[in-house]
């Protein structure tokens, strides 16, 4: 038990109910029992206004560990997206998600998820997760587009 | 020779392994006759060079209670009682610690240490948490609101790997050594091990990357003649995808400033095809001491890849024929350990990272800190030592306590280094807590629980939110979202029983809430009839434990 990972995330939970853009939500995974898993939020991240993923809401898993915040949550998008950094398991493959790159104790849950947001419209090409949707997107970048959109109509805000 | 105030004193020594033995002997040859010893551990060949109450003929017994009749037989006259147990399990409650005058540590994983500390916290029982890694070691006196507790530094964490690291970028030995780990679990593994497996790609998985039980089955545990061709024909699939084909790959889509990965099948070219090898020509390492330490050439790591994932796959198949039965990596099985060897080897030639040797390789992924029997002995001789001081002197202050730090270095002229423990940390999760015990009955609605025990008993105003930590962190109630808790469902049907320990948060506009621990405690139903089994008793009763 890890007093420092719940009180901040009880804080961020507060947090987030009183700030955070449209579109967006998170809060711990309601359990059978009614009680809520602190360490696994349920969170949807909108499609950005004006791009090919707009319209879409993304259902992601959050998990945290006993050692948050001095590690980054694991995000993971469920079902995963046809996007070239996220992998096949939907694991989000993010500098800020890295102990060893960028991650900071101090990012809260509002500005991972906008990060996650950013990283829908601006893929890293240096850094690939996924086969093919990397090869679409260098590619066949209409092809990419198409997958995109379809991908949001199928995936309405909840 | 000893004080023989100490004799009547109770302590209770938590794990009976290496620091465990050195402070049990020492216990009793200082004129402790009351002792009470947990450990869940069985005796194991390793232990023997260093856990000296131990021998041969006690392999495969239990730590604790092997340690009781040891010293039985060297102190008839002793009081000893020994729990082949889980120190965490619920019978070791609140009343079961206030009837120690000390509790003395010798653990090897702080999350045990963690839950030990705060029960000694909440008993307000005095705790010696004796530790040693190697060449260093320390003993720590702690005692509630006047020394720092475990809880009140940070301890280092396990690193955790980035998947994309894992996957498409490692740069250390130990990520490669990782990767393979986790293509183990993915193959051959327990559900269980690959829920954050970074390597699992769930539906989308390429047809060679799934657990073997996916791809054929034994009947009555025996693998077809035809299935072991397949399986060998797997085997090389497998190897040619993981350390050329995907990295083939890999190399086409980065860009040109990445480090490009060296497929192996180029390198092999003209010394190996292994699309030739069959099980008759193709052997594995041996386990030797020569080869535990030796640098093996590509193709006999190549062969020994394919060999044991070939062996791997027919042993699981017609030992552990479903998933669900299949067993965690085990650092000692032998098999096992050359696959990873082997894996972490081809990947770290793949990304030109140095190679560890076989040896090393199992200190990684078994974590493996080497233990030094003087190190343990002198630790173990400092928290005795720390022990009969604070139990001589009344109402110790923090200034007579002393935190040790051992270094067995040579270049260090210094073997210890004693200085007086640092304050408690106001801010500690465990130790600035208030604890109050609650006998209510888990049967009380939470509704209830929170008017009459949290707003009424304990006259909690504002926000608040409760929460435990067992079996995972969960929140119970939080009054600004009221409405979405279970407010008439029984604490006990949120998984509240006796030994419980609730968090209770309280909102305030700074940014650290006031924290406070509610103990549940239940009132045993009938007084606690103790069985203290000493040493004249037959034999079979000796592993006789209390209750």
């Amino acid at each position: 038990m890890s007093g420092i990972a719940r009180t901040r995330l009880m804080n961020e939970h507060k947090a987030f109910r009183k700030d955070h853009k449209v579109g967006f939500y998170g809060s711990p995974e309601k359990r059978e029992d009614g009680t809520s898993d602190l360490f696994k939020w349920i969170c949807g991240i909108p499609g950005p206004i004006g791009s090919i993923w707009e319209g879409g809401s993304y259902r992601l898993i959050m998990e945290f560990t006993e050692d948050y915040p001095s590690k980054p949550p694991k995000c993971k998008f469920t079902p995963t997206l046809p996007h070239p950094n996220i992998y096949p398991s939907g694991t989000v493959c993010l500098s800020i998600l890295n102990e060893d790159k960028d991650w900071r104790p101090s990012l809260s849950v509002k500005t991972i998820l906008e990060g996650i947001q950013d990283l829908l419209v601006h893929p890293n090409i240096s850094d690939p997760a996924q086969r093919a949707a990397f090869d679409t997107y260098r590619d066949n970048y209409e092809e990419y587009e198409r997958t995109a959109r379809l991908f949001a109509s199928q995936n309405p805000p909840p | 020779m000893f004080n023989a105030s100490l004799t009547h004193k109770r302590i209770f020594v938590v794990g009976a392994g290496g620091i465990g033995c050195e402070v049990l002997k020492t216990l009793a040859a200082s004129g402790f006759r009351h002792l009470t010893i947990i450990d869940l551990d069985t005796i194991d060949v390793s232990n023997l060079n260093r856990q000296f109450l131990f021998r041969k003929e006690h392999i495969g017994q239990s730590k604790a209670h092997v340690s009781r009749s040891v010293l039985l037989e060297r102190y008839p006259d002793a009081h000893i009682i020994s729990y082949q147990e889980n120190v965490k399990s619920p019978r070791f409650n609140l009343q079961f610690y206030q009837q120690f005058d000390c509790v003395i540590c010798g653990l090897d994983n702080v999350d045990t240490r963690r839950h030990v500390n705060r029960m000694c916290i909440i008993s307000g029982v005095p705790l010696i948490d004796g530790g040693t890694a190697g060449l260093t070691g320390q003993s720590k006196p702690v005692l509630k609101g006047k020394t720092e507790c475990f809880d009140c530094t940070v301890h280092a964490a396990p690193t955790h790997y980035a998947v994309c690291t894992i996957r498409a970028s490692p740069t250390q030995p130990v990520h490669c050594i990782v990767w393979a780990q986790m293509l183990y679990n993915l193959i051959f593994g327990p559900p269980e091990s690959n829920f954050n497996n970074a390597l699992d790609d769930g539906e989308k998985a390429t047809p060679l990357m799934v657990p073997i039980w996916k791809v054929c089955q034994a009947t009555n545990g025996v693998v077809s003649e035809k299935d072991r061709v397949d399986l060998w024909k797997r085997a090389i699939d497998v190897f040619t995808c993981s350390f050329s084909t995907e990295l083939k790959e890999r190399n086409e889509v980065l860009d040109k400033n990445m480090v490009q990965a060296k497929p192996i099948l180029d390198l092999l070219k003209g010394d190996l095809d292994v699309t030739t090898l069959s099980p008759d020509t193709c052997s594995s390492i041996d386990e030797t001491f020569v080869e535990n330490l030796a640098v093996h050439t590509l193709p006999q790591l190549a062969k020994t890849f394919i060999r044991t994932f070939y062996d791997l796959s027919i042993r699981q198949l017609t030992q552990h024929p479903t998933q669900d039965t299949s067993v965690l990596f085990d650092k000692d099985d032998s098999l096992a350990l050359n696959f990873i060897y082997a894996a972490s080897s081809l990947r770290s030639i793949n990304f030109n990272i140095k190679r560890e040797t076989r040896h090393s390789v199992k200190a990684i992924v078994g974590n493996i800190v080497p233990a030094v029997a003087s190190t343990n002995a002198v630790v173990g001789g400092l928290t005795v030592l720390e022990l009969i001081k604070f139990l001589t002197i009344s109402s110790p202050l923090q200034n007579d306590l002393c935190y040790t730090v051992v270094q067995m270095r040579e270049s260090n002229h210094r073997l210890l280094s004693a200085s007086a423990p640092a304050d408690p940390n106001p801010e500690c999760p465990t130790c600035s807590l208030t604890y109050h015990i609650c006998d209510l009955n888990p049967s009380i609605s939470l509704k209830n629980f929170v008017d009459s025990y949290i707003r009424g008993t304990l006259t909690i105003k504002g926000d608040f939110s409760l929460s435990v930590s067992t079996p995972s962190l969960r929140v119970l109630y939080d009054s600004e979202m009221e409405e979405e808790f279970p407010l008439d469902k029984s604490l006990s049907a949120l998984g509240v029983a006796d030994t419980t320990l609730v968090l209770l948060d309280q909102c305030c506009d700074t940014d650290t809430p006031v924290s406070c621990g509610i103990y549940f405690s239940l009132p045993q139903p009938t007084p606690q009839k103790r069985t203290t089994v000493s040493g004249g008793l037959p034999k079979e009763e000796k592993t006789m434990k209390t209750h």
